[in-house]
């Protein structure tokens, strides 16, 4: 094909950049020789392990990847994270205890931990008499060389802590900064502004001075927390999983307040009043109160009913009495009437007495106005019944209850009561008397001039609605009370002449009692005395009389 | 004359400086009566085991038994069975050994000889807990309007001062308070302006201490009543405060999740005690190593070095928060307390040695006295009174509430023995201070231990 094509006019350069990356430069690797050859070998760094471990056969302490190496893992662990490779502290030289074993709890027991006691065995979990010696209350010595010691540590820090603070010691602090310091400063060659006439610089380094007298500047500031120390094997069972029940008890209600919604929620009512806490009040009354009541009440009942049949009692004692008195009375007439007509009155005794006595009495008289006194008698039994029964009617409406008493019942019926009643004899109303009527219907002629009359006349009716005969005059002394305080039409009379309760003075305009009501002219009417005051007329009047005398 | 003086100088000279001989029958009378009263338990020795060489016992025994023994002597005697047995090459079992290795559960023993002896392993064996008088309730005082939250002892006894929640410390007087006579009020100070967690007496000065949530630290001089020093620093309320039983040194912990150590006369804080990642809730010095103890929030006890003000040892073992310490008085130990248990632990080295099961309940406060006695109170009024060697929980009830407060009001906040030991005082939820004593009248027949439930519990728990 490329031969009938035309030669390509333009050339493009490809470029291969396969293995055309020049090569970081790397180190020289370190001649390891081989075994049996080593014996003017050391290994000094961590390249002549070759990712190996250590050459049995050269006796120097080695450190493949760092491993024990005195001094790593401290600066390790003083760096934090910061150690990274193979002197990290992640990885622990395998130790074994006496027995052969490994310890693997090597692992736990470095870096904050390399110093102090940390318990990894099972030994530490299990229940055990301590040691003897190690639970001897210390004794005073041990206590005073702890105390002293202690002392001396503390006194120290303390000592520090007091003599930065008083003035004296902020001095002498100042006195010791304020020494000049020199520093030798060798400039980057590649920085900018690198002045190669100078390649070293000497530094004097002085304190700035401080106004001693300048207000203090500080500000507290928040010191982030060190790092934690390392984690220590945690020595206790995996806590038990959350239970329903334990859930359900710790279910906490949301809180509701009925003063507080500050997101507005929709609270239900319930749930309102659940919080309010009327629910939680138990009114606890002692169940004696009930019992006190019950017995009150059931006494009270007995008391009454009681009462009731005393009264019961008294009341058919006193009807007996009243009939065996009616009787003797009755016995003690019909003798009398035995008596006038002649039978003697060992007889009548004999009869018995009472009505039949009578009656025997009566036939055996057997006189001429025989019928007379039959009719008589009857006629007296009638009344006598009638008698009675109003009696009996009496009892029973006193017998009545408190309201329902004859009396009171009529007095204290209700007005619309009585007019359903047709009891109500009012001065208009009523079934046959005249109506109650307005009295602006009538005198239509005089116009609404006579129909209204001013706001604060009360003549809306022609008539008070009741005609309360007793109780329009009450407030009025009465005729029989004039015996006990004078007479009553004087003394009222004395009162309503006198001026003595009127007021010296009215209201402007209102002089007189003037009534606006008509529209024609105040009217005057002459008196006759006082037109007279002297009484010249009437002499004149004599005069004239006496001249035709 | 000649013969007479040849018999003294064989009676007498060749014996110069020994102890005279003994008297054959006394000492077999004093060996009967120890071994019926110390040995009476091992008297017989299990008959699956060999039994121990008499060659052992013949070879020093005779000597050790007439030494004035100690707990400390029969150890040393004990080891020298050891070696005896082991030099004659023949298997023996110490036949008496202290305590230490018998609750160990047995073990082995390993001779010189290379002859191996493998004790059975035994159930562990019960201890006998001593017995105490069970405490009751001796008086209720009121006077607080908030929750007694601290309680201070003088050192002489004859008052106490309580902290409250309502902003005061009161000073009483304990003989009136604990007979419920009027007056038991001395004093009542006032200066902090929240809630008032810590308090102390100083033994050395007339000064007493007081730390608050208000993240003040108060020195009252008792001699004019009068705030004399502030320890400024704290970054959050304060929790815990104790005083160096010897130095004249004060550490406060606290919300912000440190101890800090400050120089009583100067008011310069000398250390933060740093490491706990939440608030650090009780506090414990003592004058030998560890000098300062504080459980945490975050379920740990630290151990600290206060020279360096390094913490060097840190207890895990507690599963939730620890928020109350207390130290043994008769042995360099100390028990911690959490919601899921209580611990004791020795105090040098911080190893654990048992736990104290029992007391169901957030503990909020723990205090021990000279006889063994240790308390424990809840957060919901429930109070444990224990044997402080073994852990047995001797008395358990509740402390009621006033009349008048909520049953949620039960809660025990505070505790302290007085000096003597003999009564209690509590600070409560109710805003009561109660002061209770040993039940005098009580004795072991009508208030006996019950081993069989203690039994129970101690080798169930140990499974």
């Amino acid at each position: 094909m490329a031969t009938f094509l035309p030669a390509p006019r333009h050339q493009y350069a490809v470029r291969d950049d396969r293995g055309a990356i020049p090569t970081a430069p790397s180190r020289p690797k370190p001649v390891i020789p081989p075994y049996g050859q080593r014996q003017k070998f050391v290994p000094r760094t961590m390249a002549d392990f070759g990712d190996g471990g250590a050459y049995p056969e050269v006796h120097v302490a080695q450190y493949p990847l760092g491993m024990g190496k005195p001094g790593a893992n401290t600066a390790a662990a003083a760096g934090a994270v910061g150690g990274g490779g193979a002197n990290s502290s992640a990885i622990v030289a395998v130790d074994v205890d006496a027995s052969g074993k490994v310890k693997h709890d090597a692992i736990v027991k470095q870096g904050t931990n390399r110093d102090k006691l940390v318990q990894t065995q099972l030994n530490n979990v299990k229940e055990k008499a301590g040691d003897t010696d190690k639970l001897a209350v210390p004794t005073e010595d041990e206590e005073i060389a702890t105390a002293e010691r202690t002392r001396l540590a503390l006194e120290k820090i303390v000592g520090v802590k007091v003599t930065s603070a008083t003035p004296a010691g902020m001095i002498s602090q100042q006195l010791a900064t304020k020494e000049a310091e020199f520093v030798r400063y060798t400039p980057n060659p590649n920085a900018p502004g690198f002045n190669p006439a100078a390649k070293q610089r000497v530094i004097r380094m002085v304190e700035v001075q401080q106004d001693p007298l300048e207000p203090p500047k500080h500000k507290h500031k928040k010191v982030p927390r060190g790092p934690p120390d390392d984690p220590v094997p945690v020595l206790h069972s995996p806590p038990r999983k959350v239970t329903v029940a334990d859930q359900a008890a710790w279910k906490i209600p949301p809180c509701i307040s009925n003063w507080k919604n500050a997101r507005g929620y929709t609270i239900p009512l319930d749930k309102r009043l659940a919080a309010d806490g009327r629910g939680l009040v138990e009114a606890t009354v002692s169940h004696n109160f009930a019992t006190l009541s019950e017995s009150l009440y059931i006494a009270e009942r007995k008391a009454r009913e009681e009462t009731r049949l005393r009264a019961d009692m008294t009341k058919a004692l006193a009807l007996k009495e009243k009939e065996a008195k009616e009787g003797e009375l009755r016995e003690l007439a019909a003798r009398a009437r035995m008596e006038r007509a002649g039978i003697s009155a060992p007889l009548a005794a004999a009869a018995g007495g009472g009505v039949q006595g009578e009656e025997g009495g009566v036939q055996g008289g057997g006189g001429a106005g025989d019928e007379d006194e039959r009719v008589a008698a009857q006629q007296r039994e009638r009344l006598r019944a009638e008698r009675k029964k109003d009696r009996e009617r009496e009892l029973r409406l006193e017998s009545m209850k408190g309201n329902f008493k004859k009396g009171k019942v009529e007095r204290e019926r209700d007005i619309s009561e009585k007019i359903a009643l047709g009891q109500l004899k009012g001065t208009g109303g009523g079934a046959g008397g005249e109506g109650l009527y307005d009295s602006r219907l009538f005198n239509q002629s005089a116009g609404m001039s006579s129909g209204f009359g001013d706001e604060s006349d009360y003549n809306l009716y022609s008539k008070p609605m009741l005609d309360r005969g007793e109780g329009a005059g009450i407030y009025r002394p009465r005729k029989s009370d004039g015996d006990a305080f004078g007479d009553a039409e004087e003394q009222m009379k004395q009162l309503t002449s006198t001026s003595r309760f009127k007021a010296d003075r009215g209201f402007k305009g209102t002089e007189a009692g003037v009534s606006h009501r008509g529209a024609e002219p105040v009217q005057f009417e002459r008196d006759a005395e006082e037109a007279d005051p002297f009484g010249l007329d009437a002499f004149l009047q004599e005069a004239t009389k006496g001249g035709k005398k | 004359m000649l013969l007479n003086m040849k018999r003294t100088f064989e009676m007498f000279v060749d014996r110069e400086g020994n102890p005279p001989p003994e008297f054959e029958p006394s000492q077999k009378v004093k060996i009967a009566t120890r071994m019926a009263a110390e040995y009476a338990a091992v008297r017989e020795p299990p008959t699956t085991m060999p039994v121990a060489s008499t060659a052992a016992a013949a070879g020093g025994g005779d000597k050790d038994v007439t030494r004035i023994v100690s707990r400390l002597d029969e150890e040393k005697r004990a080891k020298e069975y050891a070696a005896a047995a082991a030099a004659s090459g023949s298997a023996s079992l110490v036949l008496y050994a202290p305590s230490t290795e018998a609750a160990g559960g047995g073990g082995a023993t390993a001779g010189a000889g290379g002859a191996l002896v493998v004790a059975r392993r035994q159930g562990p064996s019960v201890p006998k807990p001593t017995w105490h008088a069970p405490w009751k309730l001796q008086s209720v005082v009121s006077g607080h309007l908030g929750w007694v939250r601290a309680i201070a002892f003088d050192p002489g006894n004859e008052w106490f001062a309580t902290g409250s929640a309502d902003r005061t410390i009161k000073v009483w007087d304990l003989a009136k308070c604990a007979a419920g006579a009027e007056g038991g009020l001395k004093l009542t100070l006032t200066g902090h302006i929240n809630c008032i967690r810590g308090l102390a007496v100083s033994p050395r000065h007339p000064y007493m201490f007081s730390a608050g949530e208000d993240k003040k630290v108060l020195c009252w001089d008792l001699e004019c009543n009068k705030v004399i020093r502030h320890y400024h620093g704290h970054l959050s309320g304060i929790y815990a405060l104790a005083l160096h039983p010897t130095l004249d040194i004060l550490i406060t912990a606290g919300r912000d999740s440190v101890a800090r150590v400050w120089d009583m006369r100067s008011k310069q804080q000398i250390h933060v005690l740093a490491g706990h990642t939440n608030a650090v809730g009780s506090l414990l010095t003592n004058a030998a190593d560890p000098q300062v103890i504080t459980g945490s929030h975050d379920c740990t006890i630290k151990l600290w070095d206060l020279v360096a003000g390094k913490s060097f040892t840190t207890l895990t073992h507690h599963k939730k928060a620890v928020r109350a310490l207390a130290a043994g008085k008769r042995e360099f130990s100390f028990v911690s307390a959490a919601a899921d248990n209580m611990k004791r632990w020795q105090a040098r080295d911080g190893m654990f040695l048992n736990n104290m099961r029992g007391h169901n309940a957030i503990i909020n406060t723990l205090s021990s006295n000279e006889d063994n006695v240790l308390f424990s109170g809840g957060d919901n009024g429930s109070i444990t009174f224990w044997d402080y060697d073994t852990g047995y929980p001797f008395q358990k009830m509740t402390s009621g509430v006033q009349p008048g407060s909520l049953d949620a009001e039960a809660g025990i906040f505070c505790s302290s023995f007085d000096a003597s030991g003999s009564r209690l005082v509590t600070g409560e939820a109710d805003k009561s201070i109660k002061i209770w004593r040993e039940d005098l009248e009580a004795t072991p027949e009508t208030h006996p231990i019950d081993m069989k439930q203690w039994a129970k519990d101690y080798t169930a728990r140990r499974r």
